[in-house]
């Protein structure tokens, strides 16, 4: 050993002890200056003997004592250099000391305790058996081999369906977001095994599916319809609701909504048979306007996962178009109430007119949804997760869509009164054990077997939150207040003559 | 300048300046190792089955080896079954079964539900032996009470399976004359290899309930072979396993934080958290003792894993950081495992403890019961009955089937231990493993002469 180096050891031991006024234990210093633990103790050893020689005692030392009380009876110990002797005594023989630690002082023995474990790779003994798992071996340490082989296969049944388009579909026109949404998520999977990395892929492919939506959105506030066109959609899966779909979907609803049921059978052709009849119902059944627009969200999202992005979008343009025509044609044949037109005219402006005016609709659809959402009516977890995204990155024309829909929420309810009269469906509304039940279209999601999901639409009684009862209320307000008023009426006394009569 | 003289010349080295040495490092050393307790692992669970099938297949499996120690011992004597005992009109006569000691102060409850009207519940009681306590034995059929001057119930416990030899009273007990238990399993002629190295026991670590200590530092770095001088160093570096037995996260049901706030569900979740993190503490502990020795660590009555024996390994995501070595070995309690050519087999304690409550503890120490589980050929008498064990109904896995050569009850009292001789020439070494939070103290016992020895750690 080079002296010049034990030199620099010293000096660096002095500024430990003396200045940064630390607790200097063997294993810390050697840990910190990356010296074999006996050196480090052979350190500490000279560095305290020339304080001692210079006679300037100012720190203090602790010892390790190693030995034997009594026959077959070892004992390891630190004690402080004062007691060293009383220690001592109660050793048959000791057969090795050294020093522990070197500070200023040392109140309580045991604050040594929480002192830096010291490195066990500059121990002096080395084990070569201390090596680490490989990922495989920890897996199954972790699941068991049975269970693992059992994982295994659901995963691969699961999800290589779903998954082989999801990844075409995403990982082709991944924006950067997404791209480092998916290193992330790389680095905080840590398990690289197939199974893990099966399950680890769903779940990129989830978030990306997720970003790959948000991003969607944004741009397409931004670029015109055309840029939307060219957008990735991801449609792989029931999860994602594209914008275009919704705002189909959402043009189409409107229309029925504000004229009656005849109306609503002239609707466009391109809606598949097998929607339109679900719609119609869905109108009927609904006791409050927003609840169709939410419906139509969701056959959007019912929509398989087999349409391709192409059709939807040829649905999206001749949808529109049609109902361009359609919504003209209805304010030309039918001028109905005040209310209605109003409302039309709203829909006509968005809806007809220039292209790039689709974002208004989108936004305003949006803004609808964000209401049904905090009516408290959510009960879809995936549909939560998309509001959430709508709703904060629509928030700048906010104003702009409150003075569309105002008129829409308020004015309606009349109509929709009629219509459920009419209707044969059960009873919206129903009393059970003295509460009020509600019936909602709820959709049911699961994974089917072939590991697509599944949306279907139910039909459920629900107590009524205390949102959803103000409208009922509302209506059925006047028509009590009307009896009330009448028999009161009945119930005066018109005259004394009058009362004598009666009796 | 040598202040503090010593007699070994060797260990001056450390109270001397640096020199141009090269410090030196040893290599552990490595002894084959095999766990052999797969018979203790639980595959798929089945709880619906009653616990008679344990005691049913116990008394099947231990009365054949049984019919040949009774009839070396009391030469050529017939065995009857208790329903044919009229046969024998009186004479002396063998008979096999298993114990049933009736204690009145066992929990029961039955008895607590019918007692539910008290006010208070009894206090846990510390053990269950009374001085009114009787004596069965059962064969597959019927029990008879067993009286007798050669009768010291306290040293009996329920579920051992003898053979005794007596008559039949008129009053239709039974009167003993001898005893003759299964005893400990024949070793076979084992090769004569050398085992170097040595095994450290270490047991009790509750570190829910300790805060750092010294100790536990000392005893680390002691593993490590980080402190004393090069020749003790060499001698660290030929601890070729530590065994952990029991209780290293929780060594006591008692919860210390928030006490007095709430109960239910508050104070659930403020030991849940506490087990969390002394867990985590245990894991940083560990994986310092694992990155240079190989560790077999045993779950205990309180650790988190299931609580019926035989309890299952601790789950390697209890210690994220130690289950990545592979020098880490979670096994179950009890364990039995091959070191070299030793046999070594053990409990975190619950059986022992579990016999001392059923018995007087005052007299006995838990280093005989130990030696009288060896001789009962079973490692926990006792369970089901008092101590909860898995409905078995295929092979009571706890009948001993192996001579072990060490044999260890952790979480004692105090550090015991002996060097047991049995009657076919079989040498164990017996030993309590202290728990370490209350003594500071770990076994340490070498696996060529079975010589162990206690090594306490600790600061003054």
């Amino acid at each position: 050993m080079i002296r010049k180096q034990i030199d620099i050891y010293l000096e660096a031991l002095a500024g430990y002890i003396n200045d940064d006024d630390k607790l200097v234990t063997y294993k810390w210093l050697s840990k910190e200056l990356g010296i074999h633990v006996n050196l480090s103790k052979q350190l500490l050893f000279e560095y305290w003997e020339t304080q001692r020689v210079q006679k300037n005692h100012v720190i203090s030392a602790t010892f390790l004592l190693m030995g034997y009380v009594k026959e077959r009876e070892m004992r390891v110990e630190v004690v402080k250099e004062d007691h060293m002797a009383s220690a001592k005594e109660k050793f048959e023989k000791i057969i090795s000391e050294h020093i522990y630690s070197l500070q200023k002082t040392l109140p309580e023995i045991e604050l040594l305790a929480i002192t830096d474990k010291g490195d066990s790779q500059l121990s002096a003994v080395h084990s070569s058996q201390s090596v680490l798992r490989s990922d495989h071996e920890m897996e199954v340490l972790r699941w068991g081999s049975a269970l693992l082989a059992n994982k295994q296969m659901k995963n691969n049944t699961q999800i290589t369906a779903p998954k082989v388009r999801a990844n075409a579909n995403t990982e082709s026109k991944l924006t950067d977001q997404a791209k480092n949404v998916k290193e992330s998520g790389a680095k905080s999977t840590t398990n690289k095994t197939a199974a893990a990395n099966s399950s680890a892929k769903t779940q990129k492919t989830a978030f990306n599916n997720f970003f790959a939506k948000a991003i969607d959105k944004q741009s397409k506030e931004k670029t015109s319809v055309k840029g939307v066109k060219s957008k990735p959609v991801a449609s792989s899966s029931s999860l994602t609701t594209t914008s275009p779909h919704k705002n189909n979907w959402f043009e189409e609803k409107k229309k029925p909504i504000s004229s009656d049921n005849k109306e609503a059978k002239e609707n466009p052709e391109n809606i598949s048979d097998s929607k339109k009849p679900k719609l119609n119902e869905d109108k009927e059944k609904s006791p409050k306007t927003n609840l169709p627009k939410k419906n139509a969200w969701f056959e959007a999202k019912k929509k398989p996962p087999s349409t391709s992005d192409k059709e939807a979008k040829v649905q999206v343009e001749s949808c529109s178009d049609s109902k361009k025509a359609n919504v003209e044609k209805f304010e030309e044949k039918s001028p109905q109430t005040e209310k209605v037109s109003k409302q039309e005219s709203a829909v006509k402006n968005l809806s007809s007119g220039k292209t790039g005016d689709k974002k208004k609709v989108a936004s305003s659809s949006r803004g609808k949804k964000r209401k049904t959402s905090s009516k408290g009516e959510n009960t879809n977890k995936k549909r939560k997760r998309i509001v959430v995204i709508s709703s904060d990155e629509s928030s700048d024309d906010s104003e702009t869509r409150d003075d569309i829909e105002e008129p829409d929420s308020s004015e309606e309810p009349p109509q929709v009164v009629e219509r459920v009269k009419s209707s044969p469906s059960p009873p919206l509304v129903k009393c059970e054990g003295g509460r009020r039940k509600v019936r909602k279209l709820v959709d049911k999601t699961f994974v089917d077997e072939d590991g697509y999901f599944v949306t279907q639409k139910e039909y459920v009684y629900e107590s009524c939150s205390d949102k959803e009862e103000e409208m009922p209320v509302e209506a059925a307000k006047p028509s009590t207040a009307d009896v009330a008023a009448k028999t009161a009426n009945k119930r005066k006394q018109v005259s004394l003559l009058n009362f004598f009569k009666k009796s | 300048m040598m202040v503090h003289a010593t007699d070994s010349s060797d260990s001056a080295i450390l109270l001397s300046k640096p020199s141009d040495e090269k410090p030196v490092v040893f290599e552990r050393t490595i002894v084959e190792y095999e766990d052999l307790s797969e018979r203790f692992k639980h595959g798929s669970k089945d709880f619906s089955r009653q616990f008679f099938h344990v005691y049913s297949i116990r008394l099947r499996a231990l009365t054949e080896p049984l019919a040949e120690r009774a009839k070396a011992k009391w030469g050529n004597v017939t065995i009857y079954k208790l329903a044919d005992l009229e046969d024998a009109q009186g004479k002396r006569a063998v008979v096999i079964g298993t114990l049933y000691k009736h204690q009145e102060l066992k929990p029961s409850i039955l008895r607590e539900l019918s007692e539910e009207q008290q006010l208070a519940p009894p206090t846990p009681r510390i053990n269950y032996c009374s001085n009114k306590d009787q004596l069965f034995l059962e064969d597959e059929m019927l029990r008879i009470k067993i009286v007798g001057n050669h009768v010291n119930i306290k040293d009996m416990v329920t579920g051992i399976v003898c053979a005794v030899i007596g008559k039949e009273n008129e009053d239709g007990t039974f009167d003993v004359e001898d005893w003759c238990f299964p005893g400990c399993v024949p070793r076979p002629a084992i090769s004569a290899s050398q085992n170097a190295g040595k095994l450290l026991l270490i047991s009790g670590l509750d570190l829910a309930n300790r805060v750092e200590s010294m100790s536990l530092n000392l005893l680390t770095e002691w593993i490590d072979g980080m402190i004393g001088d090069p020749a003790i160093q060499r001698e660290e570096a030929s601890i070729v396993r530590v065994i952990i037995a029991g209780n290293s996260i929780r060594g006591s049901a008692e919860i210390h934080t928030s006490k007095g706030h709430s109960g239910g569900k508050a104070q659930d979740s403020a030991a849940a958290k506490e087990t969390a993190f002394a867990a985590q503490r245990f894991d940083m502990f560990l994986s310092r003792i694992v990155e240079s020795c190989c560790v077999t660590l045993m779950p205990g009555q309180f650790d988190p894993t299931n609580h019926m024996i035989p309890q299952q390994p601790l789950h390697p995501c209890i210690l994220p950081k130690s289950a990545r070595f592979k020098s880490l070995q979670g096994v179950t309690n009890p364990w039995v495992g091959r070191l070299g050519s030793r046999i070594v087999s053990g409990t975190s304690g619950q059986p022992i403890e579990d016999i001392m409550k059923v018995c007087d503890v005052s007299n006995v120490s838990p280093l005989v019961w130990l030696e009288r589980t060896l001789s009962w050929r079973h490692y926990c008498p006792t369970a089901p009955d008092t101590l909860s064990s898995y409905p078995y109904y295929e092979k009571d896995p706890f009948i001993i089937e192996e001579c072990p050569d060490i044999y260890f009850a952790g979480n004692m009292e105090k550090y015991e231990s002996s060097l047991w001789k049995g009657e076919d020439g079989q040498t164990v070494r017996l030993i309590c493993v202290p728990r370490f939070c209350d003594s500071g103290t770990a076994v340490l016992v070498d696996l060529d002469t079975l010589d162990a020895q206690a090594i306490s750690f600790g600061s003054s």
